[in-house]
């Protein structure tokens, strides 16, 4: 933590004097340089904590904080119960979609700062691209519901699940190749 | 009470309804804002009406509209509307200098940018909606409505409110019962140098909360600019000492602040751009992926190929304009020009289409200054007169261009809250956008033919008088690239922290009216507080359809007034 917040100090400190220094006509450089030196080591110092702040892919499961697969794992059992229902109603969809939507997606993607810092760039946003692509199929057959076209709201609902289920497979391995890597 | 009757078929999205009304309410749009955009120096996105508009007739009248089709009509209306901005800001220069052009080489050359802005900013809407999820508050809150005939009665009641404190307040605005601004300073004793000026805008406050977190960072270059380098430059006499307190503070603005903001705004995004290479890679490579669709998917993208037939064919258009419109300056130097200028509008619109998915901002002005800037100095040695009439030229095309871009990711945004399939929009953009400069040229050119504008008549054109005297000082050698280059720097590095983007909130804000920063600030850490003692939740549930209420209401009355100027002035 100290570190984080010395390191927010130099950031903010070092930015206004560089601003100030380059504002001047013409640039003061001696000024501007020292500071913009003093910029880059914060940065340096903040990402530094960064890297090291958050772990979710610790097998004990001790550090982890949100559970991005059993989050997972419990959108795909509320579709796949919507979907067991002998063609359920639009209100029926409305009501079940709302309360997925406003419940594990939101969760999920308010978590999501988590997911980069425990997968890395590249597997978060393969991640994040098909959930998002996911939740916009869910999107849709809220939408039809609602509208009353029962037929494309139970082909989103589908869709959607596919979707979810390919997406956590992706996530079970890229969590299984980080916690590989050590 | 009856339950709705269950509707059969497929689902209602491209519909000849959506087609037309978008068209009719885009043309009405476009031809109001931009006389009232001449008259006031900005203009207003458009999105929300033509929403409540769909609603109205689609559903209303025609009583068969879905949540998809409405969002079809708001896509068409706010391509057409959009391009208004680009060119109000641009074109009333050659008029204003009284340059010899062709009136067709303008249309032509704005379509062009057009089709450009759309088809450069389709492939990173994977990057900025899906993985990046910016907030897009405008779309954000056409999404709000679009759904609300499902999202129950409480976020209906809440969305409402909202809309009718902020039409009220606006009303007031409007009509003089309400001030436009609260002079904070003045009431605080302040020094005059310190500017604390607020503006009533429930716009900017609504805006501010949808944005959040994110766009807090907005505040910190405002006070940055404003309440730190400002007084402290005036304080150390680095300004020239004969001018007063306001003139010092325009001074700082003009020749320190916004070229620190704006190179800051390119370094920030470039870093943006080079840290996230990895991930825009994998969205070009599922772009060419997905135009294909694996059996039993639905293919999400348009095709990359329709995007380089589009990027090519106007691109060539684009160079034999340039041609025909300044032939002195010589083929192979306009071709040059003409890829300079497609490579900087690629970039630029990257940038306005980050900044207006973290914080509803569009740094339009500063990315045309940097546009005439590159072309002048290409070609004004050349031949002077051609030189600046070719960088406005390419100047318009860049400004449509990112405003159309900036327009397409807010409608994607849109359109991935209610469920839309972002081929469908996109492909109905870039089937329409052209329409845009055609109605805007139009009534620009109508205007200038009846009225006149700039000084000593009654249509200021400021932005456009704003940049007449950016080219004045560009051509006098007066380009501050010491600034460019040190706030590239610094924008640059912010970028690098693990907050993200921060180079490019802050730069976009040193340059911007902290009139509207202010109470946009405001709005961001209202989020936060809510956040903190309600969660995050309730911010969503409750906090958002009011902010959105806010920025529909107050755009509504704007464009109620737009259109009353236009009627008041054809009387």
């Amino acid at each position: 933590m100290n570190g984080k917040l010395i390191g927010y100090f130099l950031l903010i400190v070092s930015s206004i004097t560089a601003s100030v220094y380059a504002s001047h006509i013409p640039v003061l450089t001696r000024g501007f340089s020292i500071s913009l030196l003093v910029m880059i080591f914060s940065i340096w110092l903040l990402r530094r904590r960064a890297a090291s702040a958050a772990d979710i892919t610790d097998p004990s499961g001790k550090k982890a904080r949100f559970d991005f697969s059993g989050t997972l794992e419990s959108i795909l059992k509320a579709l796949e119960k919507l979907l067991e229902r002998d063609e359920p109603s639009c209100a029926e969809i409305h009501r079940r979609l709302d309360s997925l939507i406003e419940g594990q997606l939101f969760d999920f993607a308010q978590a999501r700062e988590e997911l980069l810092a425990a997968l890395g760039y590249g597997p978060f946003a393969r991640v994040m691209a098909d959930f998002t692509q996911a939740e916009r199929t869910l999107n849709r057959a809220w939408s039809a519901a609602v509208d009353s076209y029962p037929e494309e709201a139970l082909d989103s609902l589908k869709l959607a699940r596919e979707l979810f289920s390919s997406l956590s497979e992706s996530l079970n391995k890229f969590q299984k190749e980080r916690a590989a890597q050590g | 009470m009856p339950k709705p009757k269950v509707k059969t078929g497929p689902y209602r999205e491209i519909t000849w309804e959506a087609i037309v009304l978008g068209i009719l309410v885009g043309f009405l749009l476009n031809a109001s804002i931009t006389y009232a955009g001449l008259l006031i120096g900005f203009t207003i996105v458009g999105s929300e009406i033509a929403a409540i508009i769909g609603w109205g007739v689609l559903r209303g009248i025609l009583r068969r509209s879905t949540i998809v089709e409405n969002n079809i009509n708001q896509t068409i209306a706010s391509a057409i509307n959009n391009t208004g901005a680009g060119i109000i800001f641009t074109i009333p220069v050659l008029y204003l200098r009284g340059a010899d052009f062709q009136f067709l080489h303008v249309i032509l050359a704005t379509m062009c940018g057009a089709t450009l802005g759309v088809a450069f900013i389709i492939p990173v809407r994977k990057q900025m909606i899906d993985i990046d999820r910016l907030r897009f508050p405008t779309g954000t809150a056409v999404g709000t409505i679009l759904r609300s005939p499902g999202a129950g009665v409480r976020k209906a009641v809440l969305l409402t409110a909202g809309m009718g404190l902020s039409a009220l307040v606006s009303v007031g605005v409007h009509t003089g019962w309400v001030p436009e601004t609260v002079d904070l300073g003045a009431f605080l004793r302040m020094p005059a140098y310190f500017t604390n000026v607020w503006a009533i805008s429930l716009l900017s406050l609504g805006a501010g909360f949808i944005s959040g977190r994110a766009g807090f960072a907005v505040l910190i270059g405002g006070i940055l600019a404003k309440w730190i380098i400002a007084p402290l430059a005036i304080s150390f006499h680095w300004v020239p000492s004969e001018l007063g307190p306001r003139e010092a503070v325009a001074y700082v603005h003009a020749q320190m602040n916004r070229p620190l903001g704006i190179g800051m705004l390119i370094g920030g995004a470039l870093t943006g751009i080079a840290l996230a290479f990895p991930s825009i890679r994998e969205a070009f490579s599922s772009l060419r992926r997905s135009g294909i669709g694996a059996r039993g998917t639905r293919i999400e993208e348009l095709s990359i190929k329709y995007l380089y037939a589009a990027v090519i064919a106007s691109v060539v258009v684009l160079c034999v304009v340039g041609f025909y419109s300044a032939r002195p300056i010589g083929l192979p130097r306009i071709i040059i020009i003409a890829l300079a200028g497609t490579l900087w509008l690629w970039l630029a619109g990257i940038i306005v289409a980050q900044c207006t998915g973290m914080t509803d901002w569009s740094p339009i002005s500063g990315m045309a200054l940097i546009a005439v800037t590159i072309i002048l100095f290409f070609a004004y040695d050349i031949d002077h007169s051609t030189g600046v009439l070719l960088a406005v030229l390419i100047g318009a095309t860049v400004c449509v261009a990112i405003s159309e871009g900036a327009d397409m990711m807010a409608d994607l945004k849109t359109g991935s809250i209610v469920g839309a399939i972002p081929r469908r929009q996109q492909v109905v953009q870039l089937l329409v956008s052209w329409m845009g400069p055609l109605v805007t040229v139009f009534v620009v050119h109508v205007i200038w033919q009846a009225y006149g504008f700039g000084p000593g008549t009654n249509i200021a054109a400021p932005q456009a008088q704003a940049l007449d005297a950016a080219i004045n000082g560009v051509v006098g050698g007066n380009v501050p690239m010491d600034k460019y280059v040190t706030g590239a720097l610094i924008g640059g590095v912010l970028s690098a922290t693990p907050i993200g983007g921060l180079g490019v909130l802050v730069g976009l804000s040193m340059y911007l009216p902290l009139l509207y920063i202010l109470p946009y600030g405001l709005g961001c850490a209202l989020n936060l507080v809510f956040g903190r003692a309600k969660g995050s939740r309730w911010v969503e549930n409750n906090g958002i359809p009011v902010a959105a209420g806010l920025i529909v209401g107050d755009a509504i009355v704007g464009v109620i007034f737009a259109i009353a100027i236009v009627l008041r002035g054809l009387g």
